[in-house]
């Protein structure tokens, strides 16, 4: 098992990393902090809310945005209130992403990157993230979460089989409208993982920065019971889990991204495809990675 | 045996209509279930009209329900609370249909039989159903508190359970991949019930604002203490079939399932009649709501309070019954006016408020008595005032700041009925109890802005008052399936005493001269990576509450750097304004009580580039924390307000400071109130 301070030095440089990128970012009208811009959402006539039924909130909490695969929930709740009230409607919750005791400065780092705390829950077939930021007055980000199937080849990985991805955040660039994408994923296979990749405009569509690769941050971890639940475990103890890996690129990299048709200056939705992986432990086997991935809402950054 | 009669009957003056329409659609439904007494319908009795729960009403509501059970549970739910009152009684019988209870007359006959799985201890009466539906449209309400001292009452717990624990059980309850239908159906149920009210049940809920209504109570304390017993396949609901021409003749209706009589009826359907809870496989229990509230005890170290579940057995089918039927006695809470001003002078009583609570049962069922199951023998009040009773009084009222000591309500009770409050008031011949109440004294009358206030008003009849008389039961012995807690109905009688009987509320609109104060403040540093923005603040006052103007300054009070500030505003797109010596501007926002986000301006930013906004978010019922501000005053949150940077939330530094309401601030008038002496 790794020690804690290798692990937090690795959170703090990359979150540096990310966060003079990210930083800037304004947010017109959406994204996950965007409830002071965001036309005040409405709850059902059943108690829930409109765009995921059965999901129920109190009164207190104030449904600042809400699309179709989004919705934002302000309160003055604590997060680890808010998240029993989400899980106490009809859905169920499924696997859940809790950052120990980190500090404030550290969890303002791993939001930087795109890592952010919170729920998945289920109904029926429907997956959804409940993204939760904020100490006393938690605002959770409800977005879909699309099941199919995530290509994981490589190595002794178990190749193409069904999983979920959780596109926790998109920051898009005013100026040059790249694209930078962050998600979590988890596989029936038992092999789930975390990333962030940068995607360039190219015409209509994007492709992967190979030129600039310090801005593919991506890891797998092979574990036992569910990806968020394990990483958990691994935050509250300060330490990597076991089965944890770094992935690189390697010599042979490259990447594509597709988009599916019209979503490109909207909500994008697509897959990225990586070959040519390296595990940063023993830069051995070669790991190919395809993911599917949908924003549920933009954060425009200057 | 009094033979009911088909026809309806009038009620008395003060609700007849509404008794008598009651009392036709049950009369319709009795007549339905009744084949078996060679009841027909009369002919001005036209089933399924004005509420009744016939047949074709739960086949009309079950139809086009989805295939998921937890959404046909949400769908019956908003027909139950919709405003069509035959539909929502119609809706109540299959949700408990489907949720395991069976439907079945007073007389016997098995009115609807739910499917696969059914309690084997808590069948509800078709009688009561269109009562339940009608009283939990109206909002009757038992705390979780209450319900938990049901459950000790009934055996089931030795200890009341916690609010944790009972709302941790609910919210979890039959969620899991493969869990039966029938839980499933349940907990949707009660959960969509709760929903409606923007009510849910968790942990971290308030225990004041979260109630459980009479709908909720039936189904969990079903599922909280029955057995279940498997459903013989193809058992069909006896009176749901109508006799022939010679059982009419005969009088004797259809044939009896069992040769115990009409009410050995409902033990023919299911599959071993002799011992029907023994016998349901272990997986058909997946998803039981005791199992669920067994982990939540679990968890807690409380495992031997729930160790006596099995006492529960059949005292809280019967205690469910008899809270059915207590939903006859209503509480009709009026008032002499529904809004008033606090004085301003001493001694007056035009802005006193009389509340009239009248006491009335009415059962809207046309029997005088339970022939089976679980209330056999139990006699049903006869509907009218209930004189006697007593009323309990209980208020829940908005701490406005700027009262004094003693003077924090907006209504108080005159001296002569303070004691109301705790030791409650009798009802008269007429059924009726009062309460008169008061506000305070402006001091100095009319100063400062006129704003308003609720003042929301509980009578309750007092759990000490029993609505029917409780005479011995035969039940015992003529019920098949083993009902009855035995030759009185004691026991019975104390677990219901405990449950208490519904409240009924009622609000009053109280306008006063005054401040209601409302702080936003806060200040913090900004660390923008290469140089430091100090004392970035925001301080706001309203005097008129939430809704404003909210007036005061904002901005920050320089920046510290080694020259760096504007680089450092480029990197992290925060546009600094030149000249590092700070800035205060002065504000304005007026949010007209609107909940959400009320952003608000405060200065630009280098080339006119966004810099410092403000947003103002309030949260309705947040007052139950208390902030300890600098100056050591002590507030209530009611919102947040936050600074943004370039309009967005800043990541590294905390922005965001809680709204308070204080008793008092320097810029706002201060006006003291205090109760006269009547």
């Amino acid at each position: 098992m790794t020690a804690s301070k290798p692990h937090r030095a690795l959170l703090l440089a990359a979150g540096l990393l990310a966060m003079a990128g990210l930083v800037a970012c304004t947010g017109d009208d959406e994204g996950p902090r965007m409830g002071n811009r965001g036309d005040t959402g409405a709850s059902s006539a059943g108690g829930g809310l409109t765009t995921f039924a059965g999901l129920y909130v109190s009164a207190d909490v104030v449904p600042v945005t809400q699309t179709e695969t989004q919705v934002t929930l302000a309160s003055a709740r604590p997060c680890q209130d808010l998240s029993k009230m989400l899980a106490a409607g009809q859905w169920r919750l499924v696997d859940r992403l809790t950052y120990g005791k980190l500090s404030d400065e550290e969890l303002a780092l791993i939001a930087g990157f795109g890592g952010v705390a919170g729920d998945l829950l289920q109904r029926g077939d429907t997956l959804v993230f409940a993204g939760l930021e904020g100490g006393s007055a938690c605002t959770a980000t409800v977005s879909t979460v699309p099941r199919g199937e995530i290509k994981l080849e490589g190595g002794e990985l178990p190749g193409t089989t069904p999983g979920w991805v959780a596109t926790t955040r998109c920051y898009r660039s005013k100026s040059t409208g790249d694209l930078i994408v962050s998600v979590y994923f988890d596989t029936d296979a038992k092999v789930g993982g975390q990333g962030q990749v940068s995607l360039v405009k190219s015409g209509d569509g994007y492709t992967v920065d190979t030129e600039d690769t310090s801005s593919i941050t991506l890891s797998l971890l092979r574990h036992k019971g569910r990806y968020l639940n394990t990483m958990s475990a691994g935050y509250a103890k300060m330490s990597q889990p076991e089965g944890f890996v770094e992935l690189e690129p390697g010599d042979s990299f490259a990447g594509s991204a597709t988009l599916q048709e019209g979503t490109a200056d909207k909500l994008p939705a697509g897959e990225i495809v990586l070959t040519g992986l390296l595990d940063s432990n023993s830069y051995d086997a070669e790991i190919d990675i395809s993911l599917r991935f949908a924003c549920s809402g933009v954060v425009e950054t200057n | 045996m009094t033979r009911t009669s088909c026809g309806a009957r009038g009620g008395g003056v003060r609700r007849r209509t509404t008794r008598a329409r009651w009392r036709r659609s049950t009369a319709a439904l009795i007549c339905a279930a009744l084949v078996a007494t060679g009841c027909t319908p009369g002919d001005d009795d036209e089933p399924g009209k004005a509420g009744s729960v016939d047949s074709a009403a739960v086949e009309a509501v079950a139809k086009g329900l989805p295939d998921d059970p937890a959404q046909a549970a949400e769908q019956l739910v908003a027909d139950i609370l919709s405003d069509d009152a035959d539909r929502s009684a119609a809706a109540t019988a299959e949700l408990l249909r489907r949720s395991g209870h069976a439907i079945v007359s007073a007389k016997g006959p098995v009115v609807a039989v739910p499917d696969q799985l059914a309690m084997v201890d808590a069948p509800v009466y078709a009688e009561l159903v269109p009562l339940l539906a009608r009283a939990t449209r109206a909002g009757d309400r038992y705390s979780v508190e209450e319900f938990a001292t049901l459950l000790t009452s009934v055996g089931l717990t030795e200890k009341d359970p916690t609010f944790a624990q009972l709302t941790a059980a609910i919210g979890n309850w039959a969620k899991e991949p493969g869990d039966n239908p029938v839980f499933v159906t349940a907990a949707a149920g009660v959960r969509a019930l709760a929903a409606h009210r923007q009510q849910v049940f968790f942990p971290g809920a308030d225990p004041a604002s979260v109630f459980l209504d009479p709908l909720q109570t039936t189904l969990l304390l079903g599922h909280a203490t029955s057995r279940f017993g498997e459903v013989k396949p193809g058992a069909k609901p006896q009176a749901l079939g109508r006799p022939g021409l010679v059982d009419r003749l005969l009088g004797g209706g259809v044939a009896h399932a069992d040769p115990a009589g009409p009410c050995g009826e409902f033990a023919a359907i299911f599959a071993s009649p002799g011992d029907a809870a023994g016998k349901a496989h272990a997986d058909f229990l997946k998803g039981e709501l005791k199992d669920r509230l067994s982990k939540e005890f679990l968890t807690e170290g409380g495992k031997e309070a729930f160790d006596k579940a099995n006492e529960a057995w059949g005292k809280a089918g019967a205690a469910a019954s008899a809270i059915l039927l207590m939903l006859g006695a209503r509480l009709d809470l009026t008032a002499d006016k529904s809004s008033t001003h606090f004085k301003h002078r001493a001694g007056t009583r035009d802005e006193h408020v009389t509340l009239t609570a009248t006491a009335l049962f009415d059962a809207g069922i046309a029997l005088d008595k339970l022939e089976c199951y679980a209330l056999a023998g139990v006699d049903v009040p006869k509907p009218g005032p209930m004189k006697g009773m007593t009323v309990k009084w209980d208020s829940e009222q908005p701490l406005i700041g700027g009262y004094q000591k003693g003077g924090a309500q907006l209504l108080k009770a005159i001296s002569a009925d303070s004691a109301k409050f705790t030791r409650g008031s009798k009802t008269g011949d007429d059924g009726k109890a009062t309460l008169e109440v008061k506000p305070p004294v402006e001091d100095p009358a009319g100063e400062g802005e006129e704003l308003k206030g609720k003042a929301l008003f509980i009578a309750k009849l007092d759990k000490e008052s029993f609505p029917f008389e409780l005479g011995d039961a035969y039940g015992f012995l003529s019920n098949a399936v083993g009902f009855g807690i035995g030759k009185t109905f004691d026991l019975l009688k104390e677990v219901l005493v405990k449950a208490g009987l519904p409240a009924q509320t009622i609000t009053i609109e109280v306008k006063y001269h005054g401040a209601d104060i409302i702080l936003a403040q806060g200040s913090n540093e900004v660390n923008l990576l290469l140089a430091k923005l100090m004392d970035v603040h925001v301080d706001l006052v309203s005097c008129t509450g939430v809704a404003g103007p909210f007036k005061g300054t904002a901005g920050y009070a320089g920046a510290e750097s080694s020259g760096m500030l504007q680089a450092a505003g480029a990197v992290t797109g925060v546009n600094v304004p030149k000249g590092f010596a700070g800035q205060d501007n002065e504000i304005s926002v007026m949010t007209n009580d609107r909940e959400g986000p009320n952003p608000f301006f405060i200065m630009k930013g280098e080339g006119g580039a966004q810099f410092l906004d403000g947003v103002l978010r309030f949260y309705p019922f947040l007052n139950t924390r208390f902030e300890v501000l600098a100056d050591y005053r002590v507030g209530r949150p009611v919102g947040d307000v936050e600074i943004l940077l370039g309009g967005s939330s800043f990541p590294f530094s905390d922005l965001s400071w809680p709204i308070v309401r204080v008793q008092e601030d320097p810029r706002c008038p201060k006006v003291k109130y205090s109760y006269d002496g009547l």
